[in-house]
């Protein structure tokens, strides 16, 4: 999901060099996040090859932005308890 | 570990995937071994444009060769990516770097026709350093700085290298062996740094295999 936060749109081949997930484990990953609403797949063909594209819905990218804000305070908490 | 999510190295990995391939290092190598060769080949060119018929060639080349290979050889591994607005927005500083130089550098060579430096004789360690500082170092870097590209800080130098090299050589001997050593020598060092680099990146980006596609997952 950030990977496809900072970019408009990219393609399943883009993600896979990116995250050096595997096929599957990344097919498994974007079918739970598309189910949830935040990725939008779509489908297409360039010349005579398939193209996945994918990119972050509306949904998914206010979800994202919320779980770093947590994610911050959670960790600032952290490093405070530390000092 | 809780970590956090770390965007801005996840950007600076996404931009460093526009040169990852080598394709700048082998254009700027393929045109400055060119240049070396331009005064061999110029003489066959029609007057009063070979000097600029010859870089006009060479650029044209490099042009289509970007074009065919970008299409058929890197996206097909890199994969399609469009950037979003940070990234947009550093593509867009490039072009308008890139615009200021040309037009900057077509300035200065145009003075001397409109009569403004025609008095002016520039050579030497002068030479050297105004064509270095002012048209080679400041592009390269910015490009480099803005690209997270470290390699085009020292094409930068090597290409500055040739016009120095080419400078200080003994003026008895004949500037077509003078071009074809100075710029030939250092064209093919950064030619063999692109061409390996994307000998690499073909090894590590293999085209994805048919199961793949057909499964879908392309």
């Amino acid at each position: 999901m950030a990977y496809l936060y900072v970019v408009e749109s990219a393609d399943m081949v883009f993600l896979k060099n990116q995250t050096e997930l595997t096929w599957g484990n990344l097919s498994s990953h974007i079918s739970k996040l598309e189910e949830a609403g935040y990725v939008n797949v779509e489908k297409r063909f360039k010349g005579k090859k398939p193209q996945t594209l994918l990119h972050l819905s509306e949904k998914g990218r206010n979800a994202f932005t919320e779980y770093r804000k947590k994610l911050t305070q959670v960790l600032g908490k952290i490093s405070q308890r530390k000092i | 570990m809780v970590e956090d999510i770390d965007l801005e190295a996840i950007q600076k990995k996404i931009i460093k995937t526009a040169h990852q391939h080598g394709l700048f290092d082998m254009s700027i190598g393929f045109i400055y071994t060119g240049m070396a060769f331009g005064p061999i080949f110029r003489e066959a060119l029609p007057e009063p444009y070979r000097y600029f018929l010859w870089p006009l060639i060479l650029l044209c080349v490099v042009f289509v060769v970007i074009f065919i290979v970008t299409i058929y050889v890197i996206r097909p591994r890199m994969g399609f990516v469009k950037p979003g607005p940070k990234l947009k927005s550093a593509g867009k500083k490039i072009i308008i770097i890139i615009l200021i130089q040309v037009i900057f550098t077509l300035t200065i060579f145009l003075l001397p026709f409109i009569g403004i430096t025609s008095g002016v004789k520039v050579e030497g360690i002068l030479f050297i350093l105004i064509i270095g500082l002012v048209f080679i170092i400041p592009p390269f870097t910015i490009i480099a700085y803005l690209l997270k590209y470290p390699r085009c800080y020292a094409i930068g130098v090597l290409v500055w290298m040739g016009i120095i090299i080419n400078e200080t050589l003994n003026r008895s001997i004949d500037y077509r062996i003078k071009w074809l050593f100075s710029f030939g020598i250092i064209g093919i060092i950064i030619l063999s740094m692109g061409i390996i680099i994307f000998v690499r990146f073909l090894k590590k980006y293999p085209l994805p295999k048919k199961e793949d596609i057909s499964n879908g997952r392309y």
